[in-house]
């Protein structure tokens, strides 16, 4: 029990800490959020509409740090994030809901998928080591690690989407005509996929590397050689015996990389115009919305402390030694 | 999957090819769309709202700055220029069908009374005092101050219906999600990727618009927008695109074109709260070591227009004073040197002027960071200044702390620009007047009674004659003194095509000036025919 009261407290403080740096970060900025928005495109925009925008987000007055700090607690621990600055008047809430999904959809089957697909591919690789296939996974995956994921994603993007037409260029869903239904998720899975695509590419070759050379340390251990001694099964000693202890720094990676799904991939949802968060968080972030802002990064920091207790639970399971 | 990819695959290629009377436009590339059209805010969304779905008293032509009757069909100054009467055109109706009267244009004008920051134009700061009902169909604008170039802002205030926005308890945070307008359309369908604007049906000169439907995608980046422009997904584009000529126009010439019209100055500014600024000889000196062709070239891909040195855009030209362009200067060397030696610095041994006290006369140019092409243009500039003997050191800073540190006076030269407005005498009020000095456009913060004087004259006056002669003193001031140095325009994006649609602007058909945020695309829009 007092390990499952150190990780509540642990979890309790790192947020308080989390929404406290929320806070002070981006105020840091030097710079006045209208300015920014509206003089953004080097100005269409008369000198007297930044004026009209700055009574419209209150920064035409100084309200104390304190009074702002005791609102923005409140407001962000019930969900209510107020305004945003550089769409205003649309609430932040309704941003983040138009882009979460997608976001949440995309990033979070690839890196499943990439896992999988990493992990069993790092076992194998990891057994037969020094063999051909193992050199050829191993090679293969520094390749892959090697590209800069954006650039992969314009290759895909020129070669598949604008040479040959076999995938759409850009947004989440056709824009030629509104779909519904079934025809609706068709074209959600056709347009995901080049990008889904480029995201489990960018990441397996980590997957791969990561489990290979767990397993590999831990073929090196007795209790794998008293298995074989014992003479279990080479599938048995591979996946029960070697597999299961070395996937926990995997798990631990899992763990925290799921918490990371809500950060979005910027890069990725530039190139193919995705809808996501990591877009929100960036324009968030250049036209100082600190509304918009302080609830991504409040949302993102939770899901990674979320993802962390989760984890310290499968930990529990996974591993006896920890229940200790 | 496969069959199922391939009967999507040919659905879209089907529905691209029956598109023939929608046209597909890029409003902004900001990402995914919120349903907000209130026409007092900016943004993609907000910005299709003006113009298209809300109409202005009279559209004031960005390129020629004429003034088009609109919603309103003529008006007439006061003879002691305090007062504008407005006559508003009849049978003009909302798109719900109600009809548009005089009470919804004194109800705008009194809501962004009421609510400061609707109010983007600056109307009510700058001396309206009150808006009166003369009888069904004639408004009076009276003003508490002398200004005769208020009519430009009073007739681009977007009249919204009385109807509708009487209900709504804070128009500030009113998304206006689905907006009743007097304009040529109507909102379609929407949704966070697509949206679409319909012809709207109830509209005054209906005959006028020939096309239907707009398609309005959203994009998030640059990349794929630009894809779809080259896949001829977009008819109407406003991107940023390097390269234009080889990777656009070449693949079609006889379909395809671009204009980039001049878009904002950018100038060199010096810090005049600084000592060493203070000395026009010296400012003189460092303009003339510049080679603005050059930074043009390299920096702007020769995409941007080279300014004169007296920042009068090629449509004004007739406002240039002929008589001073001797003065014109061009880059000068020897000249610039000679000017630094006369005024006691030394050159040394690295081909760098030092003071008396041995400091070397080195400076920082700041550029706001991550806007690639002025950065290539500073450095650019500071090479050419090395040559002169002046050491620039360019240097990069967020473009929140650029403008902060502008307004602070804690730089010495920046490259910046100034908002043109509709026509130069704006440029030179905001430019050099001593009320814009460092937080407003006026960036090196020139302050002068002088130049004062002589820019309060153009809104003092409604004769033409006397505000040219005020803008030939104020160019020779320029010239002079060379408060800071004209260096180009900013171009302004626009690509077309015409596979669906004829009749765009361009350099042989300046009617307008292409920009999405305000009125002009409407008129734009008005002067497209579909492809039979």
């Amino acid at each position: 029990m007092k390990y499952l009261r150190d990780k509540i407290m642990f979890f309790l403080i790192a947020l308080l800490s989390a929404l406290i740096i929320n806070f002070i970060l981006p105020r840091m900025m030097p710079g006045d959020p209208a300015e920014r928005i509206l003089m953004k495109m080097g100005g269409e925009i008369q000198p007297e509409a930044v004026d009209a925008m700055k009574i419209a987000l209150g920064v035409d007055k100084e309200t104390p740090l304190l009074q702002q700090f005791f609102s923005y607690l409140k407001n962000t621990l019930t969900f209510n994030f107020g305004i945003s600055y550089s769409y205003y008047p649309v609430p932040v809430k309704d941003l983040i809901l138009n882009s979460l999904p997608w976001t949440i959809g995309l990033v979070g089957i690839s890196t499943l998928i990439s896992f999988v697909l990493g992990t069993s591919l790092g076992i194998r690789a990891g057994w037969n080591r020094n063999k051909p296939i193992d050199s050829f996974i191993t090679i293969c995956s520094l390749i892959i690690r090697g590209f800069p994921y954006f650039w992969l994603a314009l290759i895909l993007l020129y070669i598949f989407g604008f040479l040959l037409n076999l995938f759409p260029l850009s947004n989440a869903y056709s824009t030629h005509e509104f779909l519904k239904g079934w025809k609706f998720f068709g074209s959600v899975l056709y347009h995901g996929f080049l990008p889904g695509l480029t995201l489990v590419l960018a990441s397996l070759g980590t997957w791969i590397l990561t489990m290979r050379n767990n397993m590999v340390s831990t073929l090196s251990e007795d209790f794998i050689l008293v298995a074989e001694a014992k003479g279990l099964k080479d599938k048995d000693i591979m996946n029960k015996y070697a597999a299961r202890n070395a996937l926990l720094p995997s798990v631990t990676s899992f763990g925290l990389s799921l918490g990371y799904i809500v950060g979005g991939a910027l890069l990725t949802e530039i190139v193919f115009s995705y809808p996501g968060i990591g877009y929100l968080m960036y324009k968030g972030v250049t036209s100082q919305d600190y509304p918009l802002m302080q609830a991504i990064f409040f949302i993102i920091s939770l899901s990674v402390l979320i993802a962390n207790f989760m984890l310290d639970f499968v930990y529990m399971f996974l591993d006896p030694r920890t229940r200790g | 999957m496969v069959k199922r990819t391939l009967v999507i695959l040919i659905v879209i290629l089907l529905s691209i090819f029956s598109l023939a009377s929608t046209l597909s436009m890029i409003m902004d590339v900001t990402g995914p769309f919120s349903q907000n059209f209130n026409p007092f805010f900016s943004g993609g969304t907000n910005y299709s709202a003006r113009g298209f779905i809300y109409e202005t008293l009279f559209y004031i032509n960005g390129y020629t700055g004429e003034v088009v009757p609109w919603l309103a069909t003529d008006y007439s100054w006061s003879s002691d220029f305090l007062e504008i009467d407005v006559t508003l055109r009849q049978n003009v109706k909302w798109s719900d069908g109600n009809n548009f009267s005089v009470d919804d244009v004194i109800f705008t004008f009194n809501l962004i009374k009421n609510y400061p920051a609707l109010d983007s134009g600056g109307v009510w700061q700058k001396g309206l005092k009150e808006v009166i009902k003369v009888d069904d169909s004639q408004i009076k604008f009276v003003m508490s101050k002398v200004d005769t170039l208020i009519y430009t802002d009073l007739f681009s205030v977007y009249i919204i219906p009385k109807h509708i926005w009487e209900t709504i308890a804070d128009p500030t945070s009113y998304t206006d999600s689905n907006p009743v307008g007097t304009g040529p359309y109507v909102l379609g369908q929407f949704t966070s990727q697509v949206y679409t604007l319909q012809k709207n049906q109830n509209y005054w000169q209906k005959e006028k618009v020939k096309v239907d439907t707009i398609r309005i995608p959203a994009f998030t980046g640059n990349d794929a927008a630009q894809l779809a422009l080259m896949n001829k997904e977009i008819d109407w584009g406003t991107l940023f695109f390097p390269n234009i000529d080889d990777i656009f126009v070449k693949a079609d010439p006889k379909h395809r074109g671009y204009w980039l019209p001049e878009g904002n100055p950018v100038l060199l500014f010096f810090n005049l709260d600084k000592d060493v600024f203070k000395n026009s000889d010296f400012r003189k000196a460092i303009a003339l070591g510049i080679n603005k062709q050059q930074l043009v070239e390299i920096g702007m891909a020769n995409l941007a227009t080279v300014s004169n040195p007296v920042g009068i855009k090629g449509g004004f030209s007739y406002l240039e004073n002929d008589n001073l362009k001797s003065m014109w200067y061009e880059r000068d060397v020897e000249q610039a040197k000679k000017i630094f030696t006369n005024l006691g610095y030394k050159l040394g041994k690295d081909g760098l002027f030092v003071d008396s006290k041995g400091n070397k006369l080195s400076f920082e140019l700041i550029v706001p960071a991550g806007w690639t092409d002025w950065i290539a243009v500073s450095q650019v500039l500071s090479s050419q200044l090395k040559q002169i003997g002046i050491d620039a050191l360019v240097s990069q800073v967020d473009f929140g702390l650029y403008l902060e540190r502008i307004k602070n006076k804690d730089f010495e030269l920046a490259v910046s620009w100034v908002n043109y407005g509709i026509n130069p005498y704006l440029f030179y009020e905001r430019w050099l007047h001593s009320r814009n000095a460092f937080s407003g456009d006026n960036r090196g913060g020139w302050n002068s009674i002088t130049t004062d004087s002589l820019l309060d004259i153009f809104r003092k006056t409604s004769d033409e004659r006397e505000r040219q002669l005020a803008i030939s003193s104020l160019q020779l001031i320029g010239l002079q003194e060379i408060p800071s140095v004209p260096l180009f325009f900013n171009p302004t994006w626009f690509e077309y095509q015409t596979y669906n649609f004829v009749g765009w602007p361009n350099a042989e058909n300046p009617y307008a000036l292409p920009t999405i945020t305000g009125m002009d695309k409407a008129f734009i829009i008005m002067n497209l025919e579909p492809v039979k």
